[in-house]
């Protein structure tokens, strides 16, 4: 009876992992599935919703991680600046160097905010710009040159808002020499602060140059306005910039 | 007849395990979009309009942002 127990043991023993290992392939079917849903989507504009969708997921992520960084750095960077004013006589000074301080924070925090609501009004426009694609496509019309222009403009938003994410981190410390090298001091970190927000604006204006370019290309479709939907329509809202 | 219960019972414990692991493993995978799905409809999608939007696009000046901090700096 024993040998029947242990027998009866080994056999579920083996059954349970090839059933784990069954459920291992269903989900591995399931993500090759939805691999296979964003290949062969046929429309251009659910195409482009599910890639922007994981664009922003992905941003949101890069971005939380980010600003929790800059809480650290912020802390550590106060703290080095009072330690840099004491090198500094002038009281007025003093308050000057800590007022410089506080705009260039607030400066590149105002700047991210600008550049990511501009690139939230580009990804609107581009759903719009699919959205006439796919009307056009009803009509037979050959849109492949948009959907190109379309994806170059999804990977210029992609790099530009990996740009702001690596910029939201960033402070610029000041290192204090004297009273007599204040203004070139504290302006090496002005100037470096400006350099990398000319990085990001780059990137921007040329994710706003590649959305630009989708636009003309659907415009040189002929008698691209005239084409009606014929793709369902839901219930649910897009997202608008303010 | 006491070791025939407990295979018995076993058998049982083990196939309502396998059970739940196998019901809820499954339950965990994604679920697949299908093409068929519908989409919200877009705000007036003419090329138009669609310029008109883009053209609505301002990158304010970077340069003129730091005015102020050149300022206070000048000042020092």
């Amino acid at each position: 009876m024993f040998k029947n127990i242990i027998s009866l043991f080994f056999v579920f023993a083996l059954a349970l992992p090839a059933g784990a290992q069954t459920r291992s392939v269903v989900a591995t079917s399931t993500r090759d599935a939805v691999q296979q849903f964003k290949q062969t989507v046929s429309s251009t504009r659910a195409n482009f919703q599910i890639m922007m969708e994981q664009s922003r997921l992905q941003f949101q992520e890069s971005m939380d991680a980010a600003r929790t960084q800059l809480q650290t750095r912020l802390g550590e960077h106060r703290q080095a600046l009072q330690t840099q004013l004491q090198k500094i006589r002038d009281e007025r000074k003093r308050t000057s160097v800590q007022n410089i301080d506080d705009q260039m924070n607030d400066l590149n925090k105002r700047r991210l905010e600008h550049y990511t609501n501009v690139l939230d009004h580009l990804v609107t426009v581009l759903d719009r710009i699919a959205s006439r694609a796919d009307k056009a496509a009803t009509r037979g019309a050959d849109i492949s040159a948009v959907r190109t222009a379309i994806d170059a403009a999804r990977v210029a938003i992609d790099a530009a808002r990996a740009a702001i994410a690596s910029q939201t981190a960033k402070v610029y410390n000041i290192t204090i020499s004297d009273d007599t090298t204040l203004k070139n001091d504290v302006g090496k970190a002005r100037r470096a602060l400006q350099a990398d927000l000319k990085i990001v604006h780059e990137k921007v204006k040329a994710a706003y140059e590649a959305a630009r370019n989708a636009a003309t290309t659907l415009a040189q479709i002929p008698r691209v306005d005239e084409a009606t939907s014929t793709i369902p329509i839901a219930t649910s809202s897009t997202s608008t910039v303010q | 007849m006491n070791r025939t219960y407990i295979v018995i019972g076993i058998i049982v414990l083990l196939l309502v395990i396998g059970v739940l692991v196998w019901k809820f493993g499954t339950s965990e995978a994604p679920t697949v979009p299908t093409p068929g799905q519908t989409l919200a409809p877009p705000a007036d999608d003419t090329t138009g309009a669609i310029n008109q939007a883009l053209d609505g696009v301002t990158l304010t000046d970077l340069n003129q942002e730091f005015q102020a901090i050149d300022d206070e700096i000048n000042k020092l």
